[in-house]
């Protein structure tokens, strides 16, 4: 697939020492890795956490990622071992649920307890789908047509192509467009 | 921002690279606007598939992002050997041990063809009648081994050559032919 050709470069740029094109991964896989980390670890703020700590571990194990898989593939076992550690540590610790809330307090500093799955985040996922709902019901069909397949089927250039009757070109043309539209509508929602 | 621009990195998030798409991967990954845009088109793919999590952190990836900045940065060893080489490489491997396997097999001659101890062991009640054994000799070499005809007096030469290689082997610490020289060696005192 196509994809891993992006994923290969980005890597390759990674074990060279550009730490900014790890970036471009991270927010590529994100929201599959905090996916996956949710259904071993039920509360959101822990997958928060535990996702955040599976990219790191990935980074530093980037010199071992020797590409025989692809990245996702090989961060997918990251992701699901770091999962059940969580799940193993947190099941050898009875006392932290009698633990006093003042403790917590005390910790401070970078350690201070942080709750990133909140109320706020929740809401924005709705938005975020809805608007892009909104933005394809109101695109015209061909520009749907490309970015659907595109984007659900996973289909090639060049199958759109064929799929489509047109030329590459214009697959590669709409593709851009429809994610255009989208984002027109998307943009101001995350810039709030 | 160049709308072509844009056009590139939505070719290089579906993976359709061409040189020109690849020429922005070093920008897209040091310009946050950039790299924003990249985080919206991904954001919109995921919520077509239906695959947003419950809780959108956007966030997460800056905290990724700062977490790696005091990590040292990553020099790995450039591959030399190349993917569709490596199952290349490892039959190469695999054909040279076994062909060594082989030729080893021969050159120590622990095949089913070599017969000297079958030799040795059958002839052994002949020693002390040469007539008889040089016949039981050729009768035996015969049954076990019908390509090779051994000579009249070679059960002798042989059992006087084991005698001798076994008190050079004890000299010279060489180890092998332990079931030989103990026949022999019975014989000689005989």
């Amino acid at each position: 697939m196509g994809n891993n050709v992006t994923d290969q470069q980005l890597v390759e740029r990674v074990q060279r020492g550009d730490k900014k094109a790890f970036d471009l991964l991270v927010l590529k896989y994100q929201s599959r890795i905090v996916n996956l980390v949710s259904r071993f670890v039920r509360n959101p703020s822990d997958a928060l956490d535990v996702t955040q700590e599976a990219f790191i571990k990935a980074y530093r194990a980037m010199p071992n990622f020797r590409g025989e898989s692809a990245f996702y593939t090989w961060m997918y076992r990251i992701a699901v071992n770091t999962a059940k550690n969580f799940l193993a540590v947190q099941s050898r610790r009875p006392m932290e649920a009698e633990q006093d809330i003042e403790d917590f307090e005390q910790i401070g500093g970078e350690n201070a307890l942080k709750e990133y799955a909140t109320p706020e985040h929740m809401l924005l996922r709705d938005e975020i789908q809805e608007t892009v709902i909104k933005a394809i019901d109101g695109l015209p069909d061909d520009l749907r047509v490309a970015i659907t397949l595109r984007e659900v089927e996973g289909l090639s250039y060049e199958d759109i192509a064929v799929a489509m009757d047109c030329p590459i070109g214009t697959v590669r043309s709409r593709i851009f467009r429809a994610r255009e539209a989208i984002d027109k509508l998307l943009k101001p929602l995350l810039d709030r | 921002m160049n709308k072509n621009y844009r056009e590139q990195i939505s070719v290089l998030m579906d993976g359709e690279l061409d040189d020109e798409s690849l020429s922005i991967l070093k920008d897209l990954s040091d310009n946050h606007e950039h790299r924003q845009i990249w985080c919206r088109y991904h954001l919109v793919g995921e919520s077509l598939r239906g695959n947003l999590p419950s809780h959108v952190d956007l966030g997460l990836a800056d905290r990724v992002s700062a977490a790696i900045k005091n990590e040292p940065n990553i020099l790995a060893p450039k591959r030399t050997v190349t993917h569709f080489l490596k199952p290349v490489l490892g039959f190469a491997i695999a054909a040279s041990v076994a062909v060594v396997a082989i030729l080893g097999v021969r050159h120590t001659g622990t095949g089913p063809s070599i017969t000297p101890t079958q030799s040795v062991a059958v002839h052994q009640p002949d020693i002390t009648s040469p007539q008889l054994a040089n016949l039981s000799t050729e009768q035996e070499t015969q049954q076990v081994s019908p390509t090779y005809k051994m000579p009249a007096n070679a059960t002798a030469r042989l059992n006087r050559y084991l005698v001798n290689y076994n008190e050079y082997r004890t000299n010279a610490g060489v180890q092998g032919m332990l079931p030989y020289v103990r026949i022999v060696a019975d014989e000689g005192e005989e």
